[in-house]
């Protein structure tokens, strides 16, 4: 639909949330191969066995997570359905869950089906959408019961190792289940380094980490993802998810599997073409003046919309009408301001940018 | 080392997740999987394989790179086609947008539409016995399950009658599987209507589980719930790909039904998995638009299987429902004189034949067990001849 939208009104749609680029040549390769030797029927129900080792072996050497391959990691038909799953499971009816720094509302959404309390924890927009662990801690109730940490997150932000201490820290004296939601894991900025929640001392037990294929690997339409923590989390969660799917596509587990053993040549690759474009989009914006964050992390810089008359969804039309698609603040909790996607090659990011001048540039500073 | 403090999951939580019958069918499972030589008639996942040029446009696509995602519904031109098959084949009339949406698996369906349409509190009518993977779905929701007693003598039919017993004020739906799981039996075409009547009459909804649809045996027909004057707008088809075209690894399937309902579905898809995995989808798109022989092929290689398996129970004297469709046999085997339980771990460990027991469809059928006939002819004939050997020197005086 997309697509044809950007034909007919020749829309620059730079709002995705996902990257470009195609699923690998080894990665088709092995999903045809998987065809071809009859992988058609219902797989094991939480995940072929060689991605669930795969897939603890990466946690194990990457992000210090140690689990039990065939009883610790659950398959799931994307990361959607894991975090469906876990917060359905988790969640009873009143629970509040706190939403750590900018999340999709689609969260929040999940969180009131399952019957619990969304509390969103502010970032603090000043500090580049920085999060506040005494915030938090402000904000928690006593149904308190869940803390979902996403980082980096769709709105270009990271949450520090120094901060996630202390989140884990509050977890601990709580005693919350933390929902760590990591799927922009291999983009980080600046020198950066990714640092799961779940690696930190006292997470083990109390932590579900949650990832997948789909923005790094090119693999979002094969829907596969996973998640990862404690057997008495775990095994109930599996449980949910073998009532909604049964057990996720069999060809897509055998993409996953070689994604994941061909990750060192798929993520670099990734990585290079959102730091390109994150580069030129920034120079670009520079250029024109447009006011926007630093992004320390993800595949979205975050345009301040507050100096346009009518606001952000203002901006958002109007933007629209000189031929730019850009994502609303809103879908991920930071009104007044827009989201531009670097999920497309960086001469059509940077004509996106020519085209919001008119909009939103002015002598105005950037931020962070 | 478990410490005191670490979290776990609320009691209350872990009841709405029960679900006894898939624990037993699944220990089974696990249980076969650690030994050699079993021939498996328990899980319904055809042994045959997914049809040759299914899988050859699955990997045409995966060639051309469909690694984008999809809407929630599903791609456009799989919700027309399947628009199309359900007027042309069934005679239901579904808008070809909004009127589908296409999921990851039946099952997904189901547990989707349940959680759109039952509040907590609301009764929904099951035939009993039933699949009980669908039982979480239900119980997710808040809702409660009405079961309706179905029996042997006529092939475990549904009459409308007992249907009509089981309503209450707080009654919102029926559920219907025909061809049926784990029964094999059908909703006969008049019972269906009478149904219908019910439905309309106290303005139930009606959710028709049609998976089975190309698997008739001896002359006995499937007849839409969808298709039935007033019906349109109050009926969901759920359907899907794996037992027609063997595509149960492929997770496909898809519901349609009156817009308001399926919009409100198509919302939870995109909260609970998103769109359907898209090779998979142009798997579906292929085997709706493909050649159609593979489903008559498939579905005289079951029958002939069938009649194997039946004259070898007739052999054994035990008696049946008559399995009209599916792949299914729901045996009584009473005369052995054993819990259904107990008597599938004694043929999984003395017979090296995994099948499923009756209490793994419902708490009360302890008499019976459901036998796929899911294996080559070979196979089967061997796994029979090890039941009757088992049995000969089992049977209860």
């Amino acid at each position: 639909m997309t697509l044809a939208l950007e034909r007919s009104a020749e829309l620059i749609d730079v709002s995705g949330d996902w990257l470009d680029l195609p699923s690998a040549p080894t990665v088709r390769a092995a999903a045809k191969a998987a065809l071809d030797a009859g992988e058609t029927h219902y797989t094991t129900r939480p995940g072929i066995n060689p991605l669930r080792e795969a897939i603890a072996a990466k946690l194990a050497n990457e992000n210090g997570i140690n689990i039990d391959p065939l009883a610790e990691v659950l398959v799931t038909c994307g990361g959607q359905e894991a975090l469906f799953v876990a917060l359905n499971v988790l969640l009873s009816k009143g629970d509040q869950a706190l939403l750590v720094g900018p999340q999709s509302v689609r969260h929040a959404a999940i969180i009131a089906l399952a019957g619990g309390e969304p509390t969103p924890v502010a970032a603090d927009l000043d500090a580049g959408l920085t999060v506040d662990p005494a915030r938090a801690a402000a904000q928690l109730s006593d149904r308190a019961r869940m803390l979902i940490v996403e980082t980096p997150s769709y709105a270009g932000s990271t949450i520090d190792e120094a901060t996630l201490g202390e989140l884990a820290k509050l977890a601990v004296e709580r005693e919350l289940v933390v929902v760590a939601l990591e799927g922009l894991e291999p983009f980080v900025h600046d020198g950066a380094r990714h640092v799961s929640i779940g690696s930190l001392p006292g997470m083990a037990e109390r932590t579900v980490t949650i990832n997948g294929f789909s923005a790094a690997y090119g693999l979002r339409g094969w829907r596969v993802g996973y998640m990862a923590g404690p057997r008495a989390l775990l095994q109930p969660i599996t449980q949910l998810k073998q009532a909604l799917t049964i057990c996720t596509t069999a060809v897509s587990q055998y993409a996953a599997l070689a994604a994941v053993a061909n990750r060192h040549e798929i993520v670099p690759a990734a990585q290079r073409a959102v730091a390109e474009r994150r580069a030129r989009a920034l120079a670009a914006l520079e250029d024109a003046g447009i006011s926007h964050l630093r992004p320390s992390g993800g595949m979205h810089v975050m345009l301040d919309a507050r100096g346009h008359a009518g606001g952000a969804a203002a901006a958002l039309h109007a933007a629209a009408e000189d031929g730019v698609r850009l994502a609303s603040g809103s879908d991920i909790g930071v009104p007044d301001w827009l989201r531009l996607s670097l999920t497309r090659p960086p001469e059509v990011v940077e004509e996106a940018i020519a085209r919001l001048v008119r909009i939103l540039g002015k002598e105005g500073e950037t931020h962070g | 080392m478990v410490d005191s403090s670490a979290p776990s999951v609320a009691d209350g939580q872990a009841d709405r997740l029960k679900d006894e019958g898939t624990k037993q069918r699944y220990n089974l499972i696990e249980r076969a999987e650690t030994m050699s030589d079993v021939i498996a008639l328990g899980r319904g996942d055809p042994d045959l394989p997914t049809p040759a040029h299914i899988v050859e446009a699955a990997k045409e696509a995966i060639d051309d790179g469909v690694d984008e995602d999809s809407d929630p519904a599903g791609l456009p031109e799989l919700r027309s086609a399947i628009a199309e098959k359900l007027d042309r084949e069934n005679g239901v009339k579904v808008d070809s947008t909004d009127g589908v949406v296409v999921t990851t698996g039946g099952q997904e369906g189901l547990f989707l539409l349940v959680q759109a349409i039952i509040r907590p509190g609301d009764e929904i009518i099951v035939p009993d016995p039933r699949y009980t993977s669908y039982d979480v779905a239900i119980q997710m929701a808040g809702g409660v399950m009405v079961s309706v007693p179905t029996s042997e003598e006529d092939g475990f039919d549904l009459h409308p009658r007992a249907v009509e017993q089981a309503i209450t004020p707080k009654t919102r739906a029926i559920l219907l599987v025909s061809p049926g799981n784990p029964t094999a039996g059908t909703i006969t075409p008049a019972n269906i209507e009478g149904i219908a009547s019910i439905a309309r009459k106290h303005d139930l909804i009606v959710i028709s589980d049609e998976i089975y649809e190309k698997l008739l045996y001896d002359g006995h027909e499937h007849l839409s719930m969808g298709s039935l004057p007033g019906m349109g707008d109050r009926t969901i088809t759920l359907n899907g790909f794996s037992k027609a075209y063997c595509m149960t690894g492929w997770r496909i399937g898809y519901l349609a039904g009156p817009v308001e309902i399926m919009r409100r579905v198509r919302e939870l898809k995109a909260l609970c998995s998103a769109g359907a995995p898209t090779v998979s989808q142009m798997a579906g798109l292929a085997a709706l638009t493909g050649p159609q022989d593979s489903v008559e092929e498939y579905r005289s290689i079951y029958e002939r299987r069938r009649r194997i398996m039946l004259d070898a129970l007739d052999r054994m004297g035990f008696t049946y429902g008559e399995p009209r469709g599916a792949f299914y046999v729901w045996v009584n085997a009473s005369s052995i004189g054993m819990d259904s339980i107990d008597l599938s771990y004694k043929l999984l460990e003395e017979a090296n034949v995994l099948a499923f027991p009756g209490t793994g469809f419902g708490d009360q059928w302890v008499d019976y067990m459901r036998i796929a006939y899911l294996a080559p002819e070979a196979e089967l004939s061997e796994a029979l001849a090890r039941m009757e050997r088992v049995f000969a020197g089992g049977r209860a005086a």
